[in-house]
């Protein structure tokens, strides 16, 4: 433990003002970075709403909504907003990363048929072909921490979209 | 493995903010302090245990967070340099009857807290009656009186 020295009055202490100067200090700086956080937290760095939390990816005129940053063990939606040119008979192809990374709690409108091929998981779905408004929501759960991973995803012959997904810890 | 490291985790993070957050912080307990802690504990709870509520993971988690509890108290016995970091210094706050004003300032603490506990703790009724008042590294301020 720290010595104990005598100062003026006679009074015991291990007192070191030196050094408690120094973490006034760092305490100051450790407030502003908290502050930062909370701002950080606020724009979505740190996942479940805020405007850099969640992204969109286009395909074509078909558009997918999900998580840019979310948080581990934590329920999240990945909605596919179908183009009203789409087919009644939809597929969307999900890459492996996609289960690796997310498990799926559920999927609305259920899928007619899910198919596990070499380029991941495809989904098919019977809709109302023409009718606007259409939208294929999954709701998943992070199974395991990772950074900036990337994740394709493809609806009907269109190219797939990168999702690029980050799980916090 | 996983409830190690989270325990481990929590823990440092808890030291890290609470010692940053200053000695004042839950150091005068009021009725919204108590309320605080009741919801910070709560909120620790959470991510400590996850979805697993079984009680192997508890059973991990308190002897994970009770071993690095008796291991940080090893190593301040050992290193001067780790205690002041865990646990502060104490800081004068009244030396020879004069009010440190600066230390003051930075601990966040008011003359009234100081004149409370002299009284308190010694039946002082003014500044004249303090020679030195100290706050402790447990938050509390501690008081000698000038001798009669």
């Amino acid at each position: 433990m720290t010595q104990a020295k005598k100062v003026a009055g006679g009074l015991q202490i291990s007192e070191d003002r030196s050094w408690q100067e120094k973490f006034w200090t760092a305490q100051r700086v450790a407030w502003a970075v908290m502050a930062l956080f909370i701002l950080a937290a606020i724009a979505g760095l740190t996942g479940k709403g805020g405007p850099l939390a969640s992204a969109t990816a286009r395909m074509g005129d078909a558009v997918v909504d999900y998580p840019a940053i979310t948080r581990w063990q934590s329920d999240e939606q990945v909605q596919f907003h179908l183009a009203d040119s789409d087919p009644d008979r939809v597929d969307i192809l999900l890459s492996p990363h996609f289960v690796h990374l997310f498990a799926i709690n559920s999927i609305e409108p259920e899928p007619s048929e899910v198919k596990a091929t070499g380029a991941g998981h495809r989904f098919t779905f019977e809709t109302e072909a023409g009718a606007r408004g259409r939208t294929i929501t999954f709701d998943v759960r992070a199974q395991k921490p990772a950074i900036a991973q990337r994740i394709q995803a493809a609806v009907g012959n269109r190219p797939a979209a990168e999702l690029k997904i980050t799980v916090l810890p | 493995m996983e409830s190690v490291i989270r325990g481990a985790a929590v823990y440092f993070l808890l030291l890290v903010i609470m010692r940053f957050s200053g000695r004042r912080t839950l150091a005068e307990i009021t009725p919204f302090d108590f309320v605080l802690m009741l919801i910070i504990a709560e909120t620790t709870q959470q991510a400590l245990l996850g979805d697993d509520f079984s009680i192997t993971n508890a059973f991990v988690l308190i002897v994970t967070l009770i071993g690095v509890d008796i291991g940080l108290s090893y190593l301040k016995r050992w290193s001067p340099t780790a205690a002041r970091l865990l646990e502060g210094v104490p800081t004068v706050l009244v030396r020879n009857g004069k009010m440190d004003r600066r230390a003051m300032h930075r601990a966040r603490i008011e003359e009234s807290e100081i004149l409370a506990a002299a009284r308190l703790r010694q039946g002082l009724h003014s500044m004249d009656d303090i020679d030195h008042a100290v706050l402790e590294n447990d938050s509390g301020i501690s008081v000698i009186p000038k001798r009669r």
